[in-house]
């Protein structure tokens, strides 16, 4: 909706020099045909009722001081003082230039963003991979081998406990003892073999035991894609990704920036070339931040 | 001569092609700035997030080693005291009925127990070391305290997570406004320099300036 100021006044005709005081004459029509009556010409400006001659104006050299027709458009100086060289090229470039990186650095950012949040979710596929890998070796050892070693171990202690107090004495005890000895290595007998952590010798320890640590490693190592596997690692390059992501996402702030003195060089005509001068130096710099991340970060 | 009425709206049409399109530019740095935020905000909290799991899945991993570990020593040791006990209620039965035989086999037995106490001693202090791998004798190596901690610190990645979730949310409400923002300045323009026009600039002005408030807010 426009505003009083925005009502369009009557089409005028362009005055001459020096104005006249009465209407222009409306000229001949063509001999061939004839049109209808030309439109009426509005009265110019400085108009004056019929009869009544102003007096011409006085002196002022035409060319320093140029009149213009009242129309709905901008003469053409004001025109140049508003839009500066006349040529909007310069302020169209800078736009589009900002608009087209600013759209390549967001989208290579979330292009690298994205990569960054996939091997973060890697890393956390890869540690739930790896201890439950882990767990389930552990939970072998401990809760299977373990106890049954515990008891070869112990059946194992009570033979030779019993053998050597049946060698220290004589009669019925003796006799007691070797046959306990004797159940006792028959029970050895049917659970011994059967437990590798108890049934190989590399596991047994000097001074009695067994090494836990020697055959958790064993056991292990019978995977070993899960032992390689290092969910740090994989997050650690996520990091530098993301870092990456985000370093470029800077860029975004000159370029924005870039927008800002395009935008504004238009109406500012009178400044144009010093704020195009600075879309296209913030532009630069957004660039050069995108290429340095790209490239070094 | 150029009317009165004319040069003033000129300047009136230069004031508000001068008014939009600073807030045009404005609105450009606005969402860039937002762009900026969301991606920083958005990754630090994806991060949070992934290492809130990671924690949670070893400090998980933590708890069931632990308890394999622990419970496997104690009924070790309860079946050296068992052994033990056997023996010694032998020998207290064989010396009470005179039985020769049974307090020899209980004096063995508490031998063995005393020898199986040791053994068993030794066989613990092997687990959680060289050479296993670092992960899993971490695992094994972990104490209450070094669980608890890590609980802790997965607790603080929860809260991070949830922090920048709010900040991304209100970054995404900054973006809507300046959305809005650059859309109104556009229907200023279309509709001219009229008080319609220069309401809606004034519109759009004033929610530009909210998200300014809401970039601000991203960042405290």
């Amino acid at each position: 909706m426009d505003g009083p100021m925005d009502a369009a006044p009557p089409p005028v005709a362009p005055r001459a020099e020096p104005p006249p005081a009465m209407p222009p004459p409306v000229e001949p029509p063509p001999p061939a045909a004839p049109p209808p009556a030309a439109p009426p010409a509005a009265p110019p400006t400085g108009w004056s009722p019929p009869g009544y001659a102003s007096p011409p104006p006085a002196a002022p050299p035409a060319a320093a001081y140029p009149t213009f027709a009242v129309h709905d458009q901008a003469p053409p100086a004001l025109a140049e003082q508003m839009h500066g060289d006349g040529s909007h090229k310069g302020v169209a470039i800078l736009l589009a230039a900002a608009a087209i990186i600013a759209a390549v650095v967001g989208a290579r950012s979330t292009g690298i963003a994205s990569d960054a949040t996939d091997l973060w979710q890697s890393a956390l596929r890869t540690e739930v991979q790896r201890s439950a890998g882990a767990l389930q070796d552990i939970s072998y050892l401990y809760q299977s081998e373990v106890p049954q070693a515990v008891l070869v171990m112990s059946t194992r202690l009570q033979e030779a406990e019993l053998r050597s107090a049946a060698a220290a004495t004589t009669g019925s005890s003796a006799q007691a003892l070797t046959l306990e000895a004797d159940a006792q290595a028959g029970l050895l007998t049917a659970v011994g073999t059967t437990n590798d952590l108890t049934g190989k010798e590399k596991y047994a320890l000097d001074g009695g035991g067994l090494n836990l640590s020697l055959r958790l490693a064993d056991l292990r190592g019978e995977n070993p894609d899960l032992i390689a596997l290092d969910p740090d690692a994989i997050q650690a390059k996520g990091d530098a990704l993301a870092a990456k992501a985000s370093s470029m996402t800077i860029a975004l702030l000159p370029l924005g920036i870039a927008a800002l003195f395009g935008a504004i060089a238009q109406p500012f005509g009178g400044r144009r070339r010093l704020l195009l001068g600075l879309g296209t130096s913030a532009l630069a710099i957004g660039v050069a931040i995108a290429v340095y991340v790209e490239v070094l970060g | 001569m150029i009317e009165v009425d004319t040069a003033s709206r000129w300047r009136s049409e230069g004031t508000f092609d001068r008014v939009a399109t600073i807030l045009i530019g404005i609105v450009a740095i606005l969402a860039a700035t937002f762009a900026m935020q969301q991606a920083h905000v958005g990754l630090a909290g994806t991060r949070a997030q992934v290492m809130a799991g990671r924690l949670s899945g070893d400090a998980a991993a933590k708890l069931s080693t632990s308890s394999l570990v622990f419970n496997a020593a104690l009924r070790a040791q309860q079946e050296a005291l068992v052994l033990g006990m056997s023996g010694v209620s032998r020998e207290i039965a064989g010396s009470t009925a005179g039985g020769e035989s049974a307090v020899a086999i209980g004096g063995a037995q508490v031998a063995a127990s005393e020898q199986l106490k040791a053994a068993l001693t030794a066989t613990a202090a092997t687990s959680g070391k060289a050479p296993l791998d670092a992960y899993t004798a971490g695992l094994i190596a972990a104490t209450d305290a070094d669980i608890v901690r890590e609980v802790k610190e997965q607790n603080r990645q929860v809260d991070i997570a949830d922090d920048l979730g709010g900040r991304q949310q209100r970054s995404v409400l900054g973006l809507s406004l300046v959305t809005l923002a650059g859309v109104l300045a556009g229907v200023s323009a279309v509709l001219g320099r009229g008080r319609a026009g220069w309401t809606t600039l004034a519109v759009a002005w004033g929610i530009a300036g909210a998200a300014a408030a809401t970039a601000v807010a991203v960042l405290v």
